[in-house]
């Protein structure tokens, strides 16, 4: 069964909601006394969470949202790349209280049924293995190791 | 100074991803702006933490970009070195098919 419902181009009245979605964990960093900054046990997924609370109605390209009956449970935002003839997925993210539930699944699922260039990238952090784990389990392939991401791809010409 | 031989090949990369981050930065905030210039791959890492501008053939305004806090960065638009790896990619699977 899915656990997202509805899926829906972003609309003025999801923005406060999105701005307190939590797909990060811990939501926040905490301040080391150590390394006397602030630290995440996942940084990408904090880059991520905030990237998707940052977006707005009027963002460049496409942005999904997924709900359920008790709110949003995964954001997508998809960004043409009109040169290459291709679209990036810029960030997806599901809500903590549905982990476990496949719903990265679901909105990957999503955003190739929406896209209509020949293929589909994503930067992935080099050291995120669940989303590797995503992106590998719905077609994709790792292109190119560059510095601080890995870009990965899938064609969608077959 | 010595520095590794691959550190060539990672100013001339980060170079790269400036440019694009600057051509793409006049469209938008000021705000923005710092954060995608910002944005550069750190490829500073493999250089000694004292090292300074020149060291490693950045200037030091390419430096302080590449040092800064990066933020929102898998989010920015395509490089010009990930467009040529996706057209090889797109090469080989013709190729491939």
């Amino acid at each position: 069964m899915s656990a997202v419902e509805d899926w829906q181009a972003i609309a003025r009245n999801d923005l406060p909601e999105l701005q307190a979605f939590e797909c990060a964990d811990p939501v926040t960093s905490v301040y080391s006394r150590s390394r006397r900054q602030r630290v995440h046990p996942a940084p990408w997924e904090l880059e991520v969470q905030s990237y998707l609370r940052s977006l707005k109605v009027r963002a460049e390209g496409l942005v999904l949202v997924g709900r359920d009956p008790n709110g949003i449970v995964a954001v997508a935002h998809l960004i043409p790349a009109p040169k290459l003839g291709g679209t990036l997925i810029a960030a997806v993210g599901r809500a903590n209280r549905v982990r476990g539930q496949h719903v990265g699944d679901e909105a990957l699922d999503e955003c190739v049924s929406r896209v209509e260039t020949e293929f589909v990238v994503a930067r992935i952090d080099p050291r995120n293995a669940p989303s590797q784990r995503l992106f590998a389990r719905n077609g994709f392939e790792k292109i190119l190791l560059d510095g601080h991401y890995e870009l990965w791809g899938r064609d969608l010409t077959h | 100074m010595g520095l590794s031989p691959r550190a060539g090949e990672g100013v001339a990369r980060a170079r790269e991803t400036i440019r694009d981050a600057r051509r793409y930065s006049d469209r938008m905030s000021n705000a923005r702006a710092r954060a995608v210039n910002a944005g550069a791959p750190l490829r500073l890492r493999g250089l000694p933490r004292d090292s300074k501008a020149g060291d490693d053939g950045l200037t030091a305004q390419e430096r302080r970009a590449l040092s800064r806090h990066y933020k929102h960065t898998a989010a920015r638009p395509l490089t010009v070195s990930e467009g040529d790896a996706v057209r090889r990619w797109r090469e080989q699977q013709r190729v491939s098919r």
